[in-house]
């Protein structure tokens, strides 16, 4: 009842016009005692240096709390600032050819993709603790969480028993014909189908899903997970497995299927080259790898790089792990050959 | 040449100068530079990067690979025939839509004006995104309610409609636009002076031969302008394409333009040569419609004639007209909406009517108005939009009023220079502002001023088309008569261009306001701490971490401030209006 006068009045506040009230809703999380990603001597110069300005494409929800960690931990002031990837990307580049110095560290999927000079080489010292596929031999870059593709399938609309036993198999599902989904840039999945099953192999499979299931093509993973979820879609053919996760822990009929291969990147963190405050970036970075990020981060599905962080909902990694597990990480003259072989299988011109 | 000539010569340049220091002058050239660098910024930006090869992080040597990547398949043929069906019929149905509510609220005794008036303006205030989302659980085949419904009621087993072609298209982004087009015609039909229709009946002409000789030709700077917004409106029109048309594979310019900005790195080189295309369309539409408009008198209702408004009185017509728009209004309007409310209350997808897996609750609004930037975000989206209002309407009244009055001839040029960022997606102007003002030595990164930069950018062209089809119907004898009897410059601004032009630039002015409170795809490149919009909240919503219910919940909360606001401004353009007619009467009767 408290919660739904809360509601009611905070509503209230804002219809009319709140506009003028200060009224900063306090959400943080209590920071455990201990904390072994604070390197103590990393910490003093941080600390001099008073300030981070993070870029994430991670929503301010998830963010926001997890970074007053790093500030109750440390007394450094966070300034945070989220955009998509593609948003992000755009934006450092701009303000890199500008010689402008304006973020510490960046955390977002596509950081492999960006050129190498604008970025620090650093490897703090969590990164011994994640798997060794998510670490960039050049130490550019580190995986925070894990992103494995797999696809989906809403359980009121098709039986467990019923689902394919590999991607070959779609094809002969004509029933499902435009009840299919996938994203329109799902190019790491398609390189992945070509690496496992050879060039011309994995063309002739695809082609033969397209000519069956002519697949809906979509903008967005969540919005995808979201409408599976909904009945617009019998089954994803392939999805972002923290995001169908995470429609599933909002109650919604839709789960994980794993079939060969699972294509695998990463949400990664790296420190920029021209760090305003490039101590502080260093711990910050240090603390998106430690046990205590990625606990946290867990609780919103998202899997973890890390052997020693228990994965939301459990045995979910196990799962995924029974297939092909196929790391795709592309850079960016990459990712445009297989964006547009991407578009010519699933949008003939 | 003789000395006398020189020195006349002279003497006239002199005099030229010092026009060209008065005051007012300077002031005019001053708004005009101001608008005319606003839109050089992303303009030079997009056709440097659509002629210079695209390195996937900046512009390289100087290249025509964008256009031929764009250009050079069969493809670009269906895009532009889509997009053409697209804009064209969306315009059409609007302009009809709009039409009849105008013509109903403004020219006859119907009752419930003020009712349809509100109803437009909370039409628009529900962002672009959520109408679509909205459409598609009314009228999608798989889970849209009215289709269930409509199965159940019949015994059908195919669902009857579907959102999910260019019909459903169209539908759904008129439903969404057509109180602009009311917003811009109904001030047009409000000051139609209607003795000129009078006189034509009293020679014996029927109402049937009035509207199309007289009613509509009168009208036609109006009903141009609104077609020509409208057209561009659906040629760059980003949301329902996303969301209803690539599920239909029924691909526009946007959904492509929106897949070279949204891939990593983003294509800038292509999205900027495919925009080139809608660029130069907007131009040629402008340039006809100048020419159609050309004899800006013809039009002019507002004369120093006397100028006495009427309604037209419907009889016993009154209450089935009101109905009848009170329909539109339900089918248009009243079906998102109940839907969005509805799904504010769940957090997976739930159907008026037909029950829901989970239970109401107030959980999805506990979470908006919990999410850690949401009031400070509603804070600088209300400051940025009033002030990208204010000087939206202020550097558009200026430039219509040069490129109408001062420049008739070559007026088309500055109308086309305020109305091309139309042309230019979002993205690419918020980068082309993001990366020019890195570059040059003015402090505004990371402040709500490069918002504000932005947003004026954006919304030059909708203030133009209101205020030059609002100016086209005041003729300017009734500023030189007031000249002549040897009133200044600035009492002639006060005492009869403004109280004259009031409407239609609060018209202006709230319509800005409402969509600068949503804007999404600039601000995301150029909000910094502490100046986050409520448009990147939305987008944050839909692209990562929101549900249905939470992305429905943003929405209604979103509404609700921008309803008392408008009504707020309704309020006082209302007594303004009287004040003016009261005004006009009353020198009449003098």
């Amino acid at each position: 009842m408290s919660d739904f006068v809360t509601t009611v009045s905070r509503f209230g506040a804002v219809a009319g016009f709140a506009l003028a009230l200060g009224l900063a809703p306090a959400h943080g999380q209590g920071a455990p005692a201990s904390h072994p990603w604070l390197d103590p001597t990393l910490l003093a110069a941080a600390k001099a240096e008073g300030a981070l300005t993070v870029y994430s494409s991670t929503n301010e929800q998830e963010g926001l709390p997890l970074f007053k960690i790093f500030e109750e931990a440390t007394g450094i002031k966070v300034e945070y600032v989220r955009a998509s990837d593609s948003v992000l990307t755009s934006r450092m580049t701009i303000e890199f050819r500008a010689n402008q110095k304006s973020f510490d560290i960046v955390q977002m999927t596509t950081i492999n993709k960006l050129p190498p000079p604008m970025l620090a080489q650093y490897e703090p010292p969590e990164a011994n603790n994640i798997i060794p596929e998510a670490r960039d031999p050049g130490k550019r870059w580190f995986g925070v969480y894990a992103n494995y593709n797999a696809p989906a399938y809403n359980t009121q609309k098709v039986k467990a028993s019923d689902l394919p036993k590999s991607y070959e198999e779609f094809s002969r599902r004509k029933e499902w014909a435009g009840q299919v989904a996938i994203d329109g840039t799902d190019n790491e999945w398609l390189k992945a189908l070509f690496d496992h099953y050879g060039e011309q192999k994995a063309t002739q499979v695809v082609k033969d899903i397209v000519a069956t299931l002519k697949p809906v093509l979509t903008d967005g993973h969540l919005a995808m997970a979201r409408a599976t979820g909904a009945g617009e879609y019998a089954l994803s053919l392939n999805n972002y497995v923290n995001l169908t996760n995470n429609v599933k822990l909002g109650g919604a009929p839709i789960e994980v299927f794993a079939l060969d291969p699972v294509a695998l990147f990463f949400g990664q963190v790296a420190v920029n080259s021209k760090a305003p405050h490039p101590n502080a970036a260093k711990l910050a970075a240090n603390f998106m790898l430690s046990q205590e990020c990625q606990q946290f981060l867990a609780k919103f599905g998202r899997l973890p790089t890390r052997g020693d962080v228990e994965e939301n909902p459990p045995g979910t990694v196990a799962m995924l792990r029974q297939k092909k597990v196929i790391t795709t990480l592309f850079t960016p003259e990459e990712e445009r050959v297989w964006q547009r072989r991407f578009t010519e299988l699933f949008r003939p011109r | 040449m003789s000395l006398a000539q020189a020195r006349l010569g002279t003497r006239s340049d002199r005099a030229l100068a010092h026009a060209w220091l008065r005051p007012r002058n300077l002031a005019l050239a001053v708004c005009v530079l101001i608008a005319g660098w606003l839109v050089f910024v992303p303009l030079a930006a997009l056709l440097y990067t659509a002629f210079t090869e695209d390195t996937g992080f900046g512009p390289g040597p100087w290249s025509l690979q964008n256009f031929v990547e764009a250009y050079s398949s069969w493809h670009i043929v269906r895009l532009f025939a889509n997009s053409a069906i697209f804009a064209a019929g969306t315009a059409l149905l609007t302009l009809i839509m709009g039409a009849l509510v105008a013509w109903v609220v403004e020219r006859t005794d119907a009752p419930g004006g003020p009712l349809f008036h509100a109803l437009a303006l909370l039409s628009f205030a529900i962002p672009g995104l959520l109408t679509a989302m909205a459409w598609i659980f009314v009228l999608s085949p798989n889970i849209g309610w009215v289709n269930a419904l409509l199965k159940s009621a019949f015994g059908l087993q195919e669902a009857p409609l579907s959102i999910y072609s260019m019909g459903g298209m169209i539908w759904a982004l008129s439903s969404h636009y057509f109180p602009l087009a009311y917003l811009t015609l109904g001030p047009a039909l409000r000051v139609l002076d209607v003795r000129m229709e009078e006189a034509a009946l009293v020679s014996g002409a029927r109402y049937w031969q009035v509207m199309p000789k007289i009613t509509l030709p009168l009208l036609r700077p109006a009903i141009l302008s609104t077609l020509l917004l409208l057209f561009m409106l659906g040629m760059s029109s980003y949301e329902v394409p996303r969301l209803i048309g690539r599920p239909a594979r029924i691909e526009v310019f946007t959904t492509d333009i929106q897949a070279a900005t949204n891939s990593a790195p983003p294509e800038f080189g292509l999205a900027s040569a495919l925009s080139f295309t809608l660029l130069c369309i907007c131009i040629v539409a402008v340039f006809f419609y100048r020419r159609s408009t050309r004899n800006a008198e013809a039009f002019a209702t507002i004369t120093g004639k006397g100028y006495m408004p009427t309604r037209i009185k419907l009889g016993r017509w009154r209450w089935p007209a009101a109905i009848a728009i009170f329909l539109m209004f339900a089918i248009s309007l009243g079906l998102p909406l109940l839907t969005l409310v509805w799904q504010s209350f769940y957090r997976n997808l739930a159907q008026p009517f037909l029950g829901s897996s989970g239970t109401a609750s107030f959980e999805n609004y506990q979470f908006i108005l919990h999410y850690p930037i949401f009031l400070n975000a509603v804070k600088t989206s209300v400051l940025l939009a009033a002030m990208a209002a204010t000087l939206v309407v202020l550097l558009t009244f200026v430039m219509a009023w040069i490129a109408l009055r001062a420049v008739p001839r070559s007026g088309w040029a500055l109308d086309s220079l305020a109305f091309m960022p139309i042309a230019i997606p979002h993205v690419i102007i918020g980068a082309a502002v993001l990366f020019a003002y890195l570059m040059l030595p003015i402090p505004v990164y990371n402040t709500i001023w490069i918002l504000l930069i932005a947003y004026v950018t954006l919304y030059l062209p909708y203030g133009m088309r209101f205020i030059s089809s609002g100016l086209a119907q005041i003729h300017k004898e009734l500023e030189e008569s007031a000249e002549v009897s040897g009133a200044r410059a600035r009492q002639i601004f006060m005492r009869i261009l403004l109280p004259l032009l009031l409407p239609v630039l609060l018209a202006a002015w709230i319509y800005v306001f409402v969509l600068a409170v949503r804007e999404l795809s600039a601000s995301v490149f150029l909000v910094g701490p502490g100046t986050h919009v409520l448009g990147t909240i939305s987008l944050t919503m839909w692209e990562e971490g929101g549900s249905y219910g939470a992305v429905s919940a943003l929405g209604v909360i979103q509404i609700i401030p921008l309803v008392a606001i408008v009504a707020g401004l309704r309020w006082l353009e209302l007594r303004v209006r009287r004040r003016s007619e009261a005004a006009a009467a009353k020198a009449q009767a003098g």
